[in-house]
C-alpha cells in the first residue's frame, strides 16, 4: 500500500475536514507551539490533498526529463524532493490521435514504458490481442527482447485478467495492455492493481472499442483521422491521458534526406495532480526527448478546450507536401 | 519384485461390434468380422459363439459360411480397434500409472483355435494394496469389463511372460513372487510366446512342456546347463533362450507404457465419492503435499503435472479427466502448484464424484530453487555489459523468468491463457522481416535440454536498420505513382486513401534468401524487396516496398505496405 499519512481524525480529532467548523474547535490556538503544530497540520493536510489529487505518487515520480512536459505532472511527495514527473505506482493511458497513428502511439507508450521501469528493471509485459506488434521496432524503443513479454490475449477479459495479475507483481517493471473496451470499473481495478503492486500500468488505446490496433482502419473516414481518441473514448480512471499523434517535422528541417527520430505531437489531455498541456516532441539518439515547442493552457484547472491545444509555433504545417526525387 | 497383470481379451473386436448392437445378440450367435486379404475374404475374429462352431481366425469367409449359414458378419475395422484398446489402457490406469497395449498377437501364437486377441500389459507393482489384494484388483478389473461385455482373462505374476502365459494357457490367477518356475512348467511350449514354427521343430524332440525346456536349458550340475543353453540357442536361435529367461524373470523385460513412466506420483482412492469444489481442492492438494514431498526427497522440482480423476459412474472406455499444467521452473511448492491447478478445477466435470484422483508428475528438473539465481542485471554487473546489451544478449539465456516471483506471474498467466500466449519475441538470424522474429514461450526455457550453446554470438536485430513497430501480419498492396527504375513513390493509395509522400528513404534492398526454396519447396517470393521509409504530409511513417525490378517489357513491379514506425 502506498504510504497515506495518517487520516485527518488521528491529528485532528474534533476538527471538521471542510473547514466549516467554528475556529475554537482547533486546538492549542495561539499557544507557543501551535504555529508548529499548524505548520505540521497544514503541511499533513498538504500531503493528503495531493495524496487525493495525485494518486499513485507515494511510490515516487519518474521525470520525463523534458522540463516543459514535466512542468505539467505531478509533484512526488516530500521526501522525494519534490520533483515532478510520472506517478509510479499508477495507471496512464495513451490515446492513439488517429487510425493511422497507431506507430506513433506505441512507440510513445513504449518510451514511458521503459522510462517506469527503469527503477525496478524487471521485465514489461505487453497484453495485446492484435497480430501485428513488430519486436524489432519495440527494441528501437528500448524494449528488447531480454526484458519483452508479450501476452497475447484471445478476448477483453483475459487481456484485462493478465494485466490485473501482471500489476499485482511487484518484480514486474511495467504492464502495457493495448486495451480496447474498457469502462471506469475495468479501469479502476486496474489502477487499484498498480498501486497494490507500485508497478506502473500502462493502457494503450490504439482503436477504443474495437480491439485490434489495424482493425478499425478499414473503411476510416478521411477527415485526418484526427480527434477520435478525445471522443468516443469513455473516461477511465487512469491517472494521466495522453494523446499521440503524429507531427511532420521535414518542413522546418533542411537536411531533408536524413530520416531523423520521430517527431510526435502529444497532448496530455488529463492529468490529476496536474495541468494539461500539448508539446511537439522529437524523439533524439538514445531514446531523449525535446521539446519544441510549448501552449500552456491557461486555466490549469478547466479542461483543455479544443482549440486551444492546436498551435505549434515552432513547427510550422506545410500547405503542401513537398515530394521527394 | 515387479508384478505385472496380463490382460488377455481374446475376442475384443467381436465384443465390441455386439456392444453396438441392438437389439444384443444372442449368446448363441455366431460373428465374425471379415477383412479383404489380397482380394480373399477372409475372417479376422471371431466371438465365442463362432469359436465353438469351429470358425477360426484366418480361415476364408466362404468356408465359415459353409461351417455356419448363419454367421452374422460385419467388416473389420482395425483402426477403430486399436483406438479403442488404447482407449481402455487409458481407462486401466485407475488401477496403476503404468499401463501399455499388448497389440494383436501374429497368426499361430496363443492358444490354438482362440486366435490372436488383444490385450494390456500393467505394471501393479505397489498398487494392489488400494483395492484389497491383487485378487481383489484382479477380480475387479474382469467384472468390470464382462459388466461392459468385454471376455477377458487376466493373471498377476512377477514378469511378463509369466503373466502373459497365466493369463492365455494358465489357470492359475495370481502367481505368487516367485513362483514363476512352478506355474509355467506344465504349460505348453506356445505360452512362452514362441511362434508356431519353433514350437514345432521343438515338438519334433521331443519337448512339449515348458517344465521340460527348463530342465534341459538349466542342467543340473554348474557347466551343463549353460552348455545345454549353447546348444539350444545354437539350434533353434537366441529366441527360445530369452522368452524362457523373461518368462522366469531372469531376464528384465521392459514394459513401455503409454505414457511416460514418472517417479513422482500420488493417487487417493476414496469410499465416498468427491464432486464439491471444496472437496476437490482437498484432496488436490493432499496429493499435491505427497507429490511434493516425493520430489523434495529426489531434490527435483515439477515444470510439469498432470491430474487425473475417475469417475465413479465412468464406463470402461471413458479415459479420466485430465488437467495438465507446466510451471516456468522447476517447482515443489504446493501452494504455488495449487496456485497453477486452481483456475483450471472448475473444467472439471465431477458429475456423481470422482473415486479415484492422481496427481504425476510428468517432467521433472533437478530444483535450485534454494540457490541464489543471476537476473539479468546480475549478469550484466558481472561481465560489465549495460543492461541493454544482455537485453540483447538474452536470447540465448533464460534471465528473465529467472526471478522467481516473474516465474510464478509466467506460470499464472500461461495456465489460464494457454503457454502459447505467454511469449518472448526473440531475434532469429533472416533479412526477410516476418522472419526475423522467434516467438517462444515465456516459460519454455529452463533446464531444457541444452540447444544452442549460450557462448555463440547472440543474434540480434540490427540496430542500423529501422524498422517499423507495427507490422501487418500480410503486407498490403497499394497504388503507387514512382518514378522508374527505383525511386520512392510520390504517392501511394492503400485502403481507398490516398497518401501524399513528403520524404522518403531508401531502398533497402532485400534479396530472398537462397537456401529458402529449391526444387522441393519452391520460393513463394523469388523476387528482391526494395524497402522504403516514407512519410506523408501530416508526419506518419510507413514502411512500403517493391517487389521486384523493372524489366523492360514485362510487367511492372508491384508495390505493398508492410509497417508503421512509431
Amino acid at each position: 500500500m502506498p504510504a497515506i499519512p495518517p487520516p485527518i481524525s488521528a491529528v485532528r480529532p474534533t476538527a471538521c475536514p471542510s473547514g466549516a467548523c467554528p475556529r475554537g474547535t482547533y486546538p492549542e490556538e495561539g499557544q507557543s507551539e501551535g504555529a508548529l503544530d499548524r505548520q505540521r497540520l497544514l503541511a499533513v493536510l498538504r500531503e493528503q490533498v495531493r495524496a487525493v489529487e495525485a494518486p499513485g505518487t507515494g511510490r515516487g515520480v519518474v521525470p520525463l526529463g523534458v522540463p516543459a512536459v514535466d512542468a505539467h505532472l505531478p509533484a512526488a511527495g516530500p521526501g522525494e524532493g519534490g520533483a515532478h514527473g510520472l506517478p509510479r505506482a499508477a495507471l496512464h493511458e495513451v490515446v492513439a490521435a488517429g487510425d493511422l497513428d497507431a506507430g506513433a502511439a506505441t512507440a510513445f507508450t513504449a518510451l514511458l514504458a521503459v522510462r517506469l521501469a527503469e527503477q525496478v528493471r524487471g521485465p514489461i509485459l505487453w497484453m495485446t490481442r492484435a497480430p501485428d506488434l513488430y519486436a524489432p521496432g519495440l527494441d528501437a524503443q528500448g524494449v528488447g527482447p531480454g526484458r519483452l513479454v508479450v501476452v497475447h490475449a484471445a478476448c477483453e477479459v483475459d487481456l484485462l485478467w493478465a494485466m490485473e495479475e501482471a500489476l499485482r507483481c511487484p518484480r514486474v517493471g511495467a504492464v502495457v495492455g493495448e486495451a480496447g473496451g474498457l469502462d471506469l470499473t475495468a479501469s479502476r481495478r486496474l489502477h487499484l492493481a498498480a498501486e497494490t503492486g507500485g508497478v506502473p500500468g500502462l493502457l494503450l488505446r490504439l482503436n477504443a472499442g474495437k480491439g485490434g490496433a489495424m482493425k478499425g482502419l478499414k473503411g476510416a473516414g478521411r477527415g485526418g483521422g484526427r480527434g477520435s481518441g478525445r471522443g468516443d473514448t469513455q473516461a477511465t480512471a487512469a491517472v494521466t491521458r495522453w494523446q499521440v499523434g503524429t507531427a511532420p517535422i521535414y518542413a522546418d528541417d533542411s537536411a531533408a534526406s536524413a530520416f531523423t527520430g520521430p517527431a510526435w505531437r502529444v497532448e496530455l489531455l488529463r492529468c490529476r495532480g496536474g495541468r494539461p498541456g500539448a508539446w511537439t516532441l522529437y524523439e533524439r539518439e538514445g531514446l531523449r526527448l525535446e521539446a519544441a515547442g510549448q501552449v500552456a493552457v491557461p486555466a490549469p484547472e478547466m479542461p483543455p478546450p479544443a482549440s486551444a491545444v492546436v498551435p505549434f509555433t515552432s513547427t510550422q504545417f506545410p500547405s503542401t507536401g513537398r515530394a521527394v526525387g | 519384485m515387479r508384478r505385472i497383470l496380463s490382460l488377455w481379451l481374446p475376442t475384443f473386436a467381436t465384443d465390441r461390434v455386439a456392444r453396438g448392437l441392438t437389439p444384443p445378440l444372442p449368446a448363441d450367435d455366431a460373428l465374425v468380422t471379415r477383412l479383404s486379404d489380397r482380394g480373399r475374404l477372409t475372417v479376422a475374429a471371431v466371438n465365442a459363439a463362432a469359436r465353438a462352431k469351429r470358425l477360426v481366425p484366418g480361415m476364408g469367409l466362404a468356408d465359415a459360411r459353409a461351417l455356419e449359414p448363419q454367421v452374422r458378419v460385419v467388416d473389420a475395422d482395425p483402426e477403430g480397434d486399436v483406438a479403442a484398446l488404447e482407449r481402455l489402457a487409458d481407462w486401466a490406469r485407475r488401477y496403476t500409472p503404468w499401463t501399455a497395449v499388448d497389440p494383436s498377437d501374429p497368426p499361430g501364437f496363443g492358444p490354438k483355435g482362440l486366435g490372436g486377441g488383444p490385450g494390456l500389459l500393467m505394471d501393479i507393482t505397489g498398487c494392489a494394496h488400494l483395492l484389497g489384494g491383487e485378487h481383489e484388483l484382479l477380480l475387479d478389473l474382469e467384472r468390470r469389463l464382462a459388466k461392459a461385455g468385454f471376455e477377458a482373462r487376466a493373471a498377476i505374476a512377477d514378469s511378463i511372460g509369466a503373466a502373459w502365459a497365466q493369463a492365455r494357457f494358465g489357470a492359475q490367477l495370481v502367481v505368487p513372487p516367485g513362483g514363476a518356475a512352478e506355474a509355467l512348467a506344465d504349460l505348453p511350449l506356445p505360452a512362452l510366446r514362441l511362434g508356431p514354427d519353433l514350437v514345432a521343430s521343438l515338438r519334433r524332440v521331443g519337448l512339449r512342456r515348458v517344465g521340460e525346456l527348463m530342465r534341459m536349458a538349466q542342467g543340473t550340475a554348474g557347466g551343463a546347463g549353460s552348455k545345454n543353453r549353447a546348444a539350444l540357442a545354437a539350434r533353434y536361435g537366441a529366441l527360445v533362450a530369452l522368452r524362457l529367461d523373461q518368462a522366469l524373470g531372469w531376464v528384465e523385460e521392459p514394459l513401455s507404457p503409454r505414457r511416460a513412466r514418472t517417479r513422482h506420483t500420488a493417487r487417493l482412492t476414496v469410499v465416498d465419492p468427491i464432486s464439491t469444489p471444496e472437496g476437490l481442492a482437498q484432496a488436490v492438494r493432499h496429493l499435491l503435499g505427497r507429490v511434493a514431498a516425493s520430489l523434495t526427497a529426489a531434490g527435483e522440482g515439477a515444470r510439469s503435472l498432470e491430474l487425473e480423476a475417475w469417475r465413479i459412474d465412468a464406463g470402461h472406455d471413458v479415459p479420466p479427466q485430465v488437467l495438465s499444467v507446466g510451471a516456468s521452473r522447476p517447482n515443489r511448492d504446493p501452494a504455488h502448484l495449487w496456485r497453477l491447478l486452481e483456475p483450471r478445477m472448475d473444467q472439471l466435470e465431477p458429475g456423481a464424484g470422482f473415486e479415484i484422483m492422481a496427481i504425476s508428475v510428468t517432467h521433472a528438473a533437478p530444483f535450485d530453487g534454494g540457490q541464489a539465481v543471476l537476473s539479468g542485471d546480475g549478469l550484466a554487473d558481472l561481465a560489465g555489459l549495460p543492461a541493454a546489451q544482455t537485453g540483447a544478449a538474452a536470447g540465448a539465456g533464460n534471465s528473465l523468468v529467472a526471478d522467481p516471483p516473474i516465474a510464478e506471474l509466467v506460470d499464472r498467466l500461461g495456465a489460464r491463457l494457454g503457454h502459447g500466449r505467454v511469449l518472448r519475441l526473440l531475434p532469429r538470424q533472416s533479412w526477410i522481416p516476418e522472419q526475423a522474429v522467434r516467438a517462444v514461450p515465456a516459460e519454455a526455457q529452463d533446464n531444457s535440454p541444452p540447444a544452442a550453446p549460450p557462448a555463440a554470438a547472440p543474434v540480434a536485430w540490427p540496430a542500423d536498420r529501422p524498422r517499423p513497430i507495427r507490422l501487418l501480419p500480410r503486407p498490403e498492396a497499394v497504388e503507387v505513382v514512382a518514378p522508374i527504375p527505383d525511386d520512392p513513390p510520390l504517392l501511394f493509395r492503400w485502403r481507398d486513401q490516398t497518401y501524399r509522400v513528403g520524404r522518403a528513404e531508401g531502398p533497402e534492398r532485400l534479396l530472398p534468401e537462397w537456401w529458402e526454396g529449391g526444387e522441393r519447396r519452391p520460393n513463394p517470393n523469388p523476387e528482391p524487396r526494395d524497402y522504403y521509409r516514407v512519410e506523408d504530409a501530416e508526419g506518419r511513417r510507413f514502411w512500403l516496398y517493391r517487389l521486384g525490378l523493372y524489366h523492360a517489357g514485362g510487367p511492372p513491379p508491384r508495390w505493398f505496405l508492410h509497417g508503421f514506425f512509431g
